[in-house]
């Protein structure tokens, strides 16, 4: 069990201003059974808004919004403090998608060779170690819609390409699988991982790193794949260019409040 | 009946002028046509009509019933009488819509159903079309054009008047709106292939035309800022843009057509959406053959309607028989939509009936087969003579409307949408290849 202070931070600018301009964010962090949360805020600092919250049907927290007035720039900070085990989720009848191909992650059969036999926990973790292995980690390789296929394909991708490759693999093994959008202990960017189900329980695996997730990983977003949960969607009025930094901050603290580091 | 045929020429020059057009996208170029009108119109008898009323009021209860079971407890299939795949599997399933709980539980608030009425002069159902049917305009205006052209017509002809449809219409969205604001129709615009019916269907009901931009949602509510960028509150959404377009923040995210986070509102159900979302897993073509067994699961009663003979790759025994019949069998794709994947097995060579088995059996869930029916040809002028065609009825159900007992009222329009085939071999009649259509005569007596 860990508990953190986590700060998610986006900062995009405009040429010029914009307006008319709607948002949805996925930046708050699951309260189950795994993680608690003990405080959390979602707050657009670059001007008033008035916001909205919902749950999405993948069960993500989603914050969205609209901006009427010309605005040169939209920032936010999502932040709070968390406890996070090393427990899985439960659920008894998982939905049935996560076991059809969706759009990001479909299987194709050049893939085979990435297959593994086993129980569904013991092939999920082996096949997670074959796209390691298969895969190179390169930033900026693939982009936002880059499919399992076409990630496979290149030999190169990012965390979202590894995990969509291994749902693939899963749900073409009868494994149901989900993609899991999070953050990881540390400062850095957002990071994605894998959930498969098994005897009741989600049992999350990151490819990227070649390990089964632990209570360094706090989940934000889930879904099919990348698409059901990105962080930030956002459609505005105005032919601009735009800029954007983001920074994810995840600071253990001890019990009595104080920062770890 | 002599002056209606010779005002056929008339009708369609006042069509002409009033500019009803669907537009056809053809090798990415659109071109606007006119749907030509043929003036000998198709009757169909008083005592045919009550059957076939009756038939698809119980049929579009059935498909409501089904969709408010898939996206909430969904028993038809913990009882086996749908499988689970032939949900999750169809495009046209949302699990967003899980759980989402639309306005009075009605989903298909207008249904366009399609039927052909067999030699022997039994119909059948060919489709539901339970997204975003189009058409009834088409019917409407040659009506209202043809009592201008042939008055007397209507008087020396004991037909029923179809110039409710509208009212028919704005009862429905306004018993749905439940006075939370305003009635709107949002078109994706201009280069839409039925912009006409759009906006003659909001002039007819007295709801605003929405151009996509000018509306959006704040705190959940969603407003109409098109003409002096005043908020005012829409209730009630009679839109023409599809599911997957609709809010770029919950779906396709390229889309520019639709409401940002109007799904949102949706889901907390301050407004009415019509058709609702995910309609889709109720009218696709592979869910068609399990309609009547809906009728008969929802509602415990005997399907009025029947289906035209339908078989399933899928069962083991309709496999087998579609192997082997399959050069007298029409195959549909289920997949596509718009009558481009639909094949009539007689009219392949050996080699392509070779092809499409072998597809089928690679691919069992993407086809459905049926048997060939032989339609009941109808009259229609080519040049100055009488030639006969091929050709369908469209049947629109309006459900929602206000009832004495509270519950959404089902009715169906005394009309629809008679669509012919040009081609004298042609069986497909759908309007974007080149067909014509005629008034739809329901007779009082």
């Amino acid at each position: 069990m860990k508990i953190f202070l986590y700060s998610y931070e986006s900062k995009a600018g405009f040429s010029r201003p914009v307006t008319a301009h709607s948002f949805l964010l996925r930046a708050v962090p699951f309260d189950d059974e795994v993680q608690t949360l003990m405080e959390s805020s979602v707050e657009i600092t670059s001007g008033p808004c008035r916001l909205s919250t919902s749950t999405d049907v993948w069960g993500s927290e989603i914050v969205y919004g609209h901006i009427s007035d010309p605005h040169d720039s939209f920032s936010y900070v999502s932040k709070g403090k968390i406890i996070v085990r090393e427990g899985r989720r439960r659920e008894e009848n998982p939905s049935p998608v996560y076991l059809l191909p969706s759009q990001s992650a479909a299987y194709d059969a050049s893939m085979a060779e990435l297959l593994r036999d086993g129980s569904a926990e013991q092939s999920a973790m082996e096949m997670a170690l074959a796209v390691k292995e298969k895969m190179a980690y390169v930033p900026c390789s693939t982009g936002t819609t880059t499919t399992a296929l076409q990630a496979y394909s290149q030999s190169c991708g990012v965390c979202q390409d590894f995990s969509h490759i291994l749902i693939a693999l899963c749900r073409h093994k009868g494994i149901p699988a989900r993609y899991v959008c999070g953050f990881y202990e540390g400062e850095g960017e957002t990071h994605a991982w894998v959930e498969i189900w098994d005897s009741g329980q989600w049992i999350g695996i990151d490819p990227t790193a070649g390990r089964m997730c632990d209570d360094r990983y706090i989940a934000i977003g889930r879904g099919r794949d990348a698409a059901d949960c990105p962080v930030n969607r956002g459609l505005f009025t105005g032919i601009v260019t735009q800029s954007t930094e983001t920074v994810v901050k995840v600071n253990e603290i001890k019990e009595d409040g104080k920062d770890n580091i | 009946m002599q002056t209606l045929i010779e005002s056929r020429d008339s009708v369609n020059n006042w069509m002409e002028r009033y500019g009803v057009r669907f537009g056809v996208y053809k090798n990415g170029i659109f071109n606007e046509q006119i749907f030509p009108f043929d003036s000998i119109p198709r009757t169909i008898s008083h005592k045919d009509w009550q059957m076939l009323e009756a038939g698809l009021i119980q049929r579009v209860k059935a498909l409501n019933a089904f969709l408010w079971d898939i996206y909430h407890e969904k028993n038809i299939i913990k009882d086996g009488v749908v499988p689970e795949e032939f949900v999750y599997a169809s495009k046209g399933y949302m699990p967003e819509c899980e759980s989402v709980d639309p306005t009075c539980k009605v989903y298909s608030h207008i249904s366009g159903i399609d039927l052909v009425e067999g030699k022997d002069g039994n119909w059948f159902i060919l489709e539901d079309n339970l997204r975003i049917p189009s058409g009834a305009s088409y019917p409407l205006i040659a009506r209202e054009i043809t009592r201008k052209v042939s008055p007397t017509t209507f008087i020396d002809n004991s037909v029923a008047d179809n110039r409710g449809y509208a009212d028919i219409l704005k009862d429905m969205m306004d018993n749905m709106n439940g006075g939370r604001g305003i009635n709107v129709i949002l078109t994706p615009g201009r280069y839409n292939s039925a912009f006409f019916e759009h906006s003659y269907l909001a002039e007819k009901t007295g709801a605003v035309l929405a151009f996509p931009g000018d509306m959006m949602v704040e705190d959940d509510i969603v407003y109409y800022t098109g003409l002096y960028k005043e908020k005012v509150r829409v209730g009630a959404i009679y839109r023409r843009v599809s599911d997957e377009y609709m809010d770029p923040m919950a779906f396709e995210a390229s889309s520019l057509l639709g409401v940002p986070n109007l799904f949102q509102a949706y889901k907390k159900g301050t407004v009415a959406v019509i058709n609702g979302f995910g309609n889709g897993v109720a009218d696709d073509k592979g869910i068609y053959y399990f309609v009547p067994k809906m009728v008969k699961y929802y509602l415990n009663e005997e399907p009025i309607l029947h289906n035209a003979p339908t078989y399933l790759p899928y069962y083991k025994e309709d496999y087998d028989y579609i192997l082997a019949n399959i050069s007298k069998l029409v195959i549909k794709d289920v997949s596509e939509a718009g009558g481009y994947g639909v094949v009539f097995g007689r009219d392949l060579t050996p080699e392509k009936l070779e092809e499409l088995k072998n597809l089928i059996v690679e691919q069992p869930r993407r086809w459905i087969a049926q048997e060939v029916i032989d339609f009941k040809d109808l009259e229609i002028l080519e040049g100055e003579t009488k030639v006969w065609r091929k050709a369908d009825l469209r049947a629109f159900v309006v459900t929602g409307g206000r009832s004495e007992d509270g519950t959404p009222a089902v009715k169906v329009w005394k009309s629809g949408l008679t669509r012919f085939s040009r081609n004298p071999n042609s069986f497909v009649v759908n309007s974007s290849q080149g067909g014509g259509f005629k008034d739809t005569w329901v007779m009082n007596k």
